[in-house]
């Protein structure tokens, strides 16, 4: 593995899981507005 | 919910900023083992950093409701334990891919990394109870207990390195000595820990309140 795509890997990686946290969040927005209908 | 757009803002501004200065205008380490790899340094730290701020977070807030049984401590809690679970989550990944190139490995059972699998696995079983049990103040009370006894993982992940041998450098020879570049390293470094605090915080405060959005639909429901 190239420093490069090492870089890229881990950056793109970390980005993915904050990403996906806030996905959580919206997720959970979604459902309370659907309950709330 | 609108008083987190500017925290939120300025947690883009930073991050954007930071990674720039960090994948682009930092020139390659000195060491020929880093050479450019070091820069995932800039993920890397910050996200470890963050969930540890996170989980200490949760510590305080699990023992808060022990104290005072109030149902809002335990939202905190596991708001905050949710954040530094995903947070800890990328410091892994990012860390075994620097391993990979760094030290030729993927997994290198290397006391830092076995002692935050061990976390993370501590922080799972933290979710699985929670999700195990219906009753919300058992649900609260137990999973109050448990994080106060995970939460040990917590110093054990950082002094793993002082108390045995490690491939990570230990915290005070972290991260200047290493990279060998001294004060651009150390500022750039600072405003992603900085950035990535910023982006726990909006989470926290937008996960609570949810949660508490969430506990009162459900009433209306009812």
């Amino acid at each position: 593995m190239s420093d490069f795509t090492a870089v890229f890997a881990a950056t793109l990686a970390v980005m993915i899981v904050i990403a996906a946290m806030f996905l959580t969040a919206l997720r959970k927005a979604m459902e309370i507005e659907k309950r709330l209908k | 919910m609108r008083k987190l757009i500017p925290v939120m803002l300025l947690a883009i501004l930073l991050f954007a900023y930071g990674s720039f200065r960090g994948l682009v205008m930092l020139p390659p380490s000195v060491e020929p083992q880093l050479e450019n790899n070091y820069r995932i340094i800039f993920f890397h730290v910050p996200s470890a950093i963050t969930s540890f701020t996170a989980f200490t977070v949760t510590l305080v807030t699990a023992i808060n409701y022990l104290r005072t049984r109030d149902y809002k401590w335990d939202i905190y809690a596991s708001s905050s334990a949710k954040a530094g679970f995903f947070f800890i989550t990328a410091a892994l990944i990012s860390g075994s891919i620097w391993a990979r190139v760094a030290w030729g490995s993927f997994w290198n059972w290397d006391p830092r990394e076995t002692a935050v699998l061990i976390l993370w696995f501590a922080y799972a079983a933290y979710f699985a109870l929670r999700s195990s049990i219906d009753t919300p103040e058992e649900r609260a009370k137990n999973s109050s207990i448990l994080a106060i006894f995970a939460y040990a993982t917590v110093p054990l992940s950082y002094f793993s390195t002082r108390i045995y041998f490690s491939l990570h450098p230990s915290p005070s020879t972290v991260p200047l000595s290493g990279i060998s570049l001294g004060v651009k390293v150390g500022s750039t470094l600072g405003m992603m820990i900085t950035a990535f605090l910023l982006i726990y915080i909006s989470f926290f405060i937008l996960e609570s309140k949810l949660e508490f959005l969430k506990i009162k639909a459900e009433e209306v429901e009812e």
